[in-house]
């Protein structure tokens, strides 16, 4: 027996639990080294290594920046402007694209997070476009489970690993966060494979798409003149477009092409901003002020279009009839507008459904000087003795101080020009130009300065449109339509349209570029 | 009880009789304010009226015999429109059942239009004024209610007068006309005229240029006034046209402007009266027909109703009046009253622009002319006879004409790669049975051919108004008018049984005549102009072996025919009641005949050839000619003789081959005949300079592979036309892309041997068909 105290009492225990203590700690240590490790090699394999300007080639023909959409969806999704959306492109509409995506909403959103960049040269069928887009960390890792889903398979293609997506034809490729798809393989490979300097930098990024304000997709497109039609009259594109609850807005800048510029000397030279006056009431209305007069610009469109109607040599043709030729109409509006200008308005008050043929009722307000245009109306010659009272030939009527010219038809289709305040108005119908021409003159000026300005009222123009139609279709002449099939197809616009309260579009030209702004506004909601 | 029944029946007939007839008649001033667009003249282009020369009126006769009532308003306009008959029954009193209410227009073109919605008659009628409408049927509704409260006790007599001197045919000097004025006198019961309605046919188109926008009721007006004056104030004057799609008035005084309209007014006036004194006025029974057929089958379908208003008064059984909803020719009121006088009538009178407007009814012996009238008839030439048998039906004289449907079908074997058809009876039975047999081929051809070749534009000119339509105006509905009228002169010079075959192969295939003839002038129009090259493929080869060459005594035919479309080919035996029976090799639709051969061995085929101009349109197409020829001439001259007098035909060669003989007629500037040259006859002269080159090289072809050949055979032919040189392409092979047949007549024998081309292409194998002569 030993005679070392020894002491007893429950020391082993401690020891015991020291012992299970230790145990527990180190898997305890282990567990969090491993929860550490895999939450480093997380944060590790989802780190944001790759910048996405890496997979944007330089010099692409457009490249559009898609905003945090999914972040707003919200707001986009519950536009009101969708209602309005043709028919045909029923597929556009945010609601159906989430319901048609085969992943729930949160996964989207993980896999989406900041700006997208849709980029590629094929501007007619997009077949090339690279989206080039940031996943969020849980993005990135679901992506990691792409092995569990059924449909997505692996495409090593030389170590670029690509995944491919065989049901909507879709290749992608995972770099760091940012994630990279096209409908082609081959410009997903071009796009991972980017020598550094052929790739766009963050200053270029910056410029192709800059920010003007709080859009939700901006790009810029640019044309060559073998692109499809728009290609032949422009070089470059840049916009950037927001959509609200109640409004979509929509901004741009055009670059005309060489050709085009010189086809458009005549009428845009000089021109800069002006102060625009407001379109007289109608369902379309337009103003005008390019700051030169409206021969210059009439001529202008003639030699830019080629229209021999608006030509120089028809204006002076008409100016001075030949004694066999009777003044007619074209006699009329040279001796009227020759003074004319700059700022000119034109309206389109609907269209008489009751006329011989029915043909838009269309209203023109010309700046002028009021004594010049009295005097022009006092010099137009009387109608001579030969003519009959329903002969087209311009009458004036000085008590009135109104000139009528009897065309074909009732009075729709008869033009009325007249005094209104300082403007000189022509109407296509009598009926019309009369009640502008009794009413007092309400000129105000456009917040907005520009070259043009353009104001349409969906409804009633449809409205007009579907009355027209209604005419043919009764007679079999609509084409693509019969009677039966042109009513439910009616309603179906009406319904579009009546979403929709105008239409606005202020265009003008500056630095050699025309720049503008559109604007679409709903209906509020009653 | 007997005796009790019958005093009782007795008693009921007596209280019937006593009953008598009652009658009430107004005039209301329907004049439209001015600036309204008046009717009738398309050259106003729409615009108001200017000034009132003379009022404008609705006339209402009030009948009641006890127990039929009726209104007959005679207004003072253009045409009485659906619209405006729409909402005047809807406007109408009450006392009166809307079948028994006549209303009819003067057809005066100086009263309002502004009533027609349809866009297309606006371009006549003026913009559409809803407000006019409503006060022109408010008028005519008014004059309804006036003179059913002047209702009072009545007798009533008719009678007719003859002038000569009045009206004339306006589109054929010293053509026919109605010498006939109709008159209804009804009197009060103290004898005073309470009314007198005159019938008579012609234009109101007496206002000249100067007051062309000035409102007037034309010479009605002045009848009115001076039968008004004659009579007194108490006697209202009607005026009810007749028969008046062509005619229009005579001017016997010799006077102009408004002179001459009250010269005619007046001297009617004056004609009516002498009649109207002569007429003894009695109680009389009214007897009112009533019905809204379906209307033959149109191609302006888009335009025109489908069904219409037939309408018919009888008075004592004894006068007939017959209510035309349209403007029918002079022919059409004339052979109504003849079959009308046949059934017991004592008289009968045609009401032209009554109730509705169809626009003008030509008979079948002006269809094909390009007048006025027979333009703008669009419901076939049949329309004369459908009026016949739609008032037949009223009337409760004669007996009802019903529709003769053939009931014969055609007969149908087999050929080697084609059919064979072989049609009996009429001309009308034969065109039937083809329709019937092939309707939807013929349908098919029609949609193809004519209506989608409008739907391409490519039938449509690119002038005038047509350019100017937007791209969503369908021009088709719109542009198959326009074509029936522009291939109305081709039915010129077509024989009757031709006709009246296409006419039965339109009923037979259930389409408008219009359609079934356009088929027919495809060809020619297609040939014509600068049109795609579908269009322009030739009538391809023609070759006649004669004498020696053929043996003895005997011809020889070789003939390929070449065909853009590839319709179903098939070989037609037509037998007819009258005249020839032929064979054709051709196509289910085509009832003239590209290659064919008579039951007296004469055969005709045609070839196109361009440079000798294109295809003429002042007359029938070549190949319904052929066919004119193949049933009514036996020997080659009789057919040489035929085809030389058409002095209108271009573009084209006919070999005509008998065993006496072949010969080509060619239509070119003048019409030339070639005879065989070394017992060879070639469709066209290789060595011609007028011909194309293609032609030439197939031409030189074909005779270089009979030079050698002492006697051809038909073996020897046959291989001719299976030629492919591979040295050539197109039109310049003789078995080319677009052969269709191959055929080669005997005429001696009147055998031929007919092949198809092979689905692949290749030529196909000839059958023998033999064919006998079946009358002298």
């Amino acid at each position: 027996m030993s005679e070392v105290a020894r002491t007893y009492g429950g020391a082993g225990r401690p020891l015991r639990r020291r012992r299970r203590f230790t145990s527990r700690r180190h898997w305890g240590r282990a567990l969090l080294a491993a929860v550490l490790a895999i939450v480093l090699v997380g944060l590790w394999s989802t780190r944001d290594s790759q910048p996405q300007v890496r997979f944007i080639p330089a010099n692409q023909k457009y490249l559009i920046a898609v905003g945090d959409v999914f972040g707003h969806w919200d707001r986009i999704a519950e536009s009101r402007v969708w209602a309005a959306v043709p028919l045909e492109a029923v597929l556009l509409r945010p609601a159906d694209i989430t319901g048609r995506l085969p992943m729930p909403q949160w996964v989207l959103n993980n896999l989406v997070t900041r700006e997208s960049y849709l980029t590629g040269n094929d501007i007619s069928t997009f077949e090339d476009l690279v989206c080039v887009t940031t996943m969020s960390r849980i993005g990135c890792l679901l992506e990691r489970l792409q092995g569990l889903v059924p449909g997505i398979d692996g495409d090593p293609a030389g170590g670029l690993r690509l995944r491919i997506l065989s049901k909507p034809g879709l290749c992608y490729a995972v770099r760091g966060r940012t994630l990279i798809v096209s409908r082609s393989r081959d410009a997903l490979i071009r796009s991972l494979t980017l020598p550094k300097d052929a790739s766009l930098t963050s200053e270029e990024l910056a410029n192709r798409v800059a920010r003007s304000g709080l859009e939700d997709v901006r790009g810029s497109v640019v044309f060559t003149p073998k692109d499809a039609s728009v290609g032949r009259i422009l070089q470059g594109l840049s916009f950037a477009f927001r959509i609200e609850p109640e409004s979509v807005q929509l901004k741009w800048r055009a670059a005309l092409q060489t050709e085009w510029r010189k086809t458009l000397d005549q009428l845009l030279q000089d021109v800069t901003p002006q102060q625009l006056t407001a379109p007289l009431p109608g369902c379309i209305g337009v103003s005008v002020n390019l700051g030169k007069p409206v021969r210059q610009v009439w001529t202008g469109m003639g030699e830019a279009f080629q229209w021999g109607l608006l030509s120089e040599e028809q204006w002076r043709k008409w100016a001075r009839p030949t004694a066999s030729e009777t003044p007619g109409l074209g006699f009329l509006l040279v001796s009227l507008l020759n003074e004319a200008g700059p700022g000119f308005r034109l309206s389109c008050h609907g269209v008489d459904l009751n006329e011989m043929c029915p043909l838009p009722e269309v209203v023109g307000a010309f700046e002028v000087n009021p004594d010049t245009l009295l005097a022009a109306f006092e010099a137009l010659p009387p109608p001579p003795a030969s003519v009959k009272p329903w002969d087209s030939y311009p009458r004036y009527d000085r008590e009135a101080k109104r000139v009528y010219v009897p065309m074909i038809g009732g009075p729709s289709l008869e033009p009325t020009a007249g005094l209104r305040g300082r403007h000189l108005l022509i109407s296509t119908s009598r009926t019309v130009g009369e009640t502008l021409l009794r009413e007092e003159p309400n000129e105000q000026s456009l917040p907005w300065r520009g070259n043009l300005y353009i104001q349409i009222r969906p409804l009633p123009c449809v409205q007009s449109m579907v009355d027209v139609g209604r005419l043919l279709a009764e007679m079999e002449c609509l084409r693509g339509y019969t009677q039966e099939s042109f009513e439910p197809a009616a309603a179906e616009w009406i319904k579009k349209a009546s979403v929709i309260d105008e239409i606005r579009l202020v265009a003008g030209v500056a630095e050699g570029e025309v720049e503008g702004e559109l604007a679409v506004v709903c209906k509020p909601v009653s | 009880m007997k005796r009790f029944l019958g005093v009782c029946f007795a008693w009921t007939m007596l209280a019937v009789r006593a009953y008598g007839l009652e009658a009430g008649a107004a005039r209301v001033e329907i004049t439209p304010p001015l600036g309204t667009p008046l009717n009738g003249y398309y050259d106003r282009l729409g615009r108001g009226a200017v000034s009132v020369h003379d009022p404008v009126w609705a006339r209402c006769l009030y009948l009641d015999d006890g127990s039929t009532r009726l209104f007959w308003v005679c207004t003072d306009l253009c045409v009485i429109n659906r619209e405006l008959r729409d909402r005047v029954l809807e406007m109408a009193p009450d006392v009166v059942p809307p079948e028994h209410i006549f209303l009819s227009a003067t057809h005066t073109h100086s009263a309002q239009g502004a009533m027609i919605r349809p866009l297309l008659f606006r371009t006549v009628s003026g913009r559409f004024v809803p407000e006019v409408l409503e006060a022109t049927a408010s008028g005519i509704a008014e004059a309804m209610g006036t003179a059913y409260d002047a209702r009072k006790r009545a007798a009533l007599g008719y009678g007719t007068i003859i002038q000569n001197d009045l009206s004339v045919n306006r589109r054929v000097p010293n053509g026919p006309t109605d010498p006939q004025i109709g008159v209804i006198r009804v009197d009060d019961s103290d004898g005073n005229p309470i009314a007198v309605l005159a019938n008579f046919a012609a234009h109101p188109t007496t206002v000249g240029d100067d007051d062309a926008l000035a409102v007037s009721a034309d010479y009605p007006g002045y009848f009115y006034k001076e039968i008004e004056r004659l009579y007194g104030a108490g006697c209202v004057a009607m005026f009810a046209n007749g028969a008046q799609g062509n005619q229009t008035c005579a001017n016997p005084e010799n006077k102009q402007g408004w002179a001459r309209t009250e010269s005619i007014g007046r001297l009617l006036a004056e004609r009516v009266k002498s009649a109207a004194d002569g007429i003894q006025c009695a109680e009389v029974t009214l007897h009112v027909g009533y019905a809204t057929p379906e209307l033959p089958p149109t191609l302006a379908k888009a335009l025109l109703p489908s069904s219409t208003i037939v309408h018919t008064l009888e008075i004592n059984n004894d006068l007939l009046v017959t209510f035309f909803p349209g403007e029918p020719c002079v022919e059409i009121g004339l052979e109504l009253r003849r079959r009308a006088l046949a059934a017991g009538y004592k008289a009968q009178f045609s009401i032209g622009l009554a109730n509705d407007h169809i626009l003008y009814l030509a008979p079948c012996s002006l269809y094909g002319k390009l007048y006025y009238e027979s333009a703008m008839s669009f419901y076939g030439p049949r329309i004369d006879e459908w009026f016949y048998r739609e008032f037949s039906k009223l009337m409760t004289r004669g007996k009802p004409a019903a529709l003769e449907t053939p009931t014969v079908a055609a007969k149908e074997s087999a050929l080697a790669s084609g059919r064979h058809l072989l049609l009996t009876g009429t001309p009308y039975e034969i065109g039937y049975q083809r329709g019937k047999a092939f309707s939807e081929t013929i349908r098919h051809a029609y949609v193809s051919k004519i209506v989608e070749a409008c739907d391409r534009k490519t039938l449509i000119p690119d002038t005038g108004l047509w350019a100017w339509a937007p791209p969503f105006v369908n021009q088709t509905p719109l542009a198959l008018p326009r074509l029936a009228i522009g291939a109305r002169p081709l039915i010129e010079g077509l024989s009757r049984e031709a006709h009246a075959e296409v006419e039965g192969m339109a009923d037979g295939a259930g389409l408008p005549f219009d359609a079934v003839w356009l088929v027919q002038c495809e060809p020619t129009f297609a040939a014509r102009g600068n049109l795609p090259d579908r269009y322009r493929s030739p009538f391809c080869t023609m070759v006649a072996a004669v004498g020696d060459r053929a043996g003895a005594d005997d011809v020889l035919v070789g003939r390929n025919l070449d065909w853009p479309d590839d319709d179903p080919p098939i070989v037609t035996e037509t037998r007819p009641d009258k005249g020839r029976a032929f064979l054709q090799v051709g196509f289910p639709w085509n009832v003239g005949v590209f290659t064919g051969m008579n039951d007296a061995g004469l055969v005709l085929c045609a070839e196109r050839v361009e440079p000798h101009g294109e295809p003429s349109i002042d007359g029938a197409p070549v190949e319904l000619v052929l066919r004119g020829v193949l049933q009514s001439c036996r020997t080659l001259e009789d057919a040489v003789a035929a085809l030389s007098s058409l002095t209108y035909m271009r573009g084209y060669h006919v070999l005509a081959a008998h065993r006496s003989g072949a010969r080509v007629i060619e239509f070119g500037e003048t019409v030339g005949v070639r005879e065989p040259a070394a017992g060879l006859l070639l469709g066209v002269d290789p060595d011609s300079i007028a011909a194309d080159e293609t032609a030439r090289i197939r031409y030189g072809r074909v005779r270089d592979l009979l030079r050698d050949e002492r006697i051809v055979s038909a073996e020897e032919m046959e291989k001719v036309l299976r030629d492919c040189d591979p040295a050539q392409t197109g039109r310049a092979r003789i078995f080319g892309e677009h052969t269709r047949h191959s055929v080669v007549f005997e005429a001696k024998s009147r055998m031929f041997r007919v092949a198809f081309r092979n689905e692949d292409g290749s030529a196909g194998n000839f059958a023998a068909i033999g064919f006998t002569e079946s009358k002298p």
